[in-house]
């Protein structure tokens, strides 16, 4: 049975229910990453996955995945 | 016809780190205001704690929340009642879960955002099916040391 629903889960960014540190840590990208803007495939994609995290009632600070999978087109005129 | 609604990226500037991969799971993350650490993993402090940091071989208190990259609820010891113990060193827990832990203090809370390579195993036996980013809700909340004591044949761990 799925009782997730009555439970109460307090994540930690809600601004009345968390003490932040003085001096968080500043972003730092790993030199293996990349820093650019969004295609308009990966803006859609940032979309469904805001969808599905505001239906799953994800945390208001969770990060956002655009996973880039592999399309298997059955016919030519699919799109 | 589709209209675009203004999404997150474009309402503010983020940082986003782009992680190669096999087909299938190449993915973006975009976490604004996270620490990015070489070996992928990526995590951000919303308490930072006091004392110092729980090493191999000690006993580590912790309440936790995994989200998959949906932000659905994988499990969370806050919904189970009560925290959960295990001893670091041990290979006990997901590898990017143990990194991540291991840099805490007690008191502190972090979200740790744990990539695939450091995930956990994947595949018909495992619980996980498929290479995920998983997110974790880390709050320490005790360091326990511990001794191995021998009596006769049989060793015990305790932590106190």
């Amino acid at each position: 049975m799925d009782n997730t629903s009555a439970v109460a889960v307090e994540p930690f960014d809600r601004p009345d229910a968390v003490e932040l540190p003085q001096q968080p840590p500043a972003a730092a990208p790993s030199p293996s990453g990349t820093v650019r803007l969004l295609s308009e495939e990966e803006r859609l994609l940032l979309d469904q996955n805001q969808r599905i995290k505001s239906l799953n009632r994800a945390p208001d600070d969770f990060p956002a995945f655009i996973r880039k999978g592999e399309c298997a087109h059955t016919s030519p005129d699919l799109r | 016809m589709h209209t675009l609604r203004p999404t997150f990226a474009e309402r503010s500037p983020l940082s986003a780190l782009t992680r190669p991969g096999p087909a299938g799971y190449e993915v973006r993350v975009l976490a604004d205001a996270y620490t990015y650490e070489d070996n992928g993993l990526i995590y951000k402090d919303y308490t930072a704690g006091s004392g110092s940091s729980p090493v191999d071989g000690q006993q580590i208190v912790f309440h936790y929340i995994a989200y998959n990259e949906s932000g659905g609820l994988i499990d969370s010891t806050y919904r189970q009642g009560r925290p959960a113990e295990t001893r670091l060193g041990i290979q006990g827990m997901i590898p990017g879960f143990e990194a991540g832990v291991k840099s805490m203090r007690v008191g502190g809370k972090r979200r740790i955002i744990v990539p695939p390579d450091l995930g956990p195993p994947v595949g018909p036996s495992t619980f996980f099916s498929a290479k995920q980013f998983e997110v974790f809700d880390v709050e320490l909340l005790a360091v326990k040391d511990c001794t191995r004591t021998q009596s006769g044949m049989f060793s015990t761990v305790s932590c106190q």
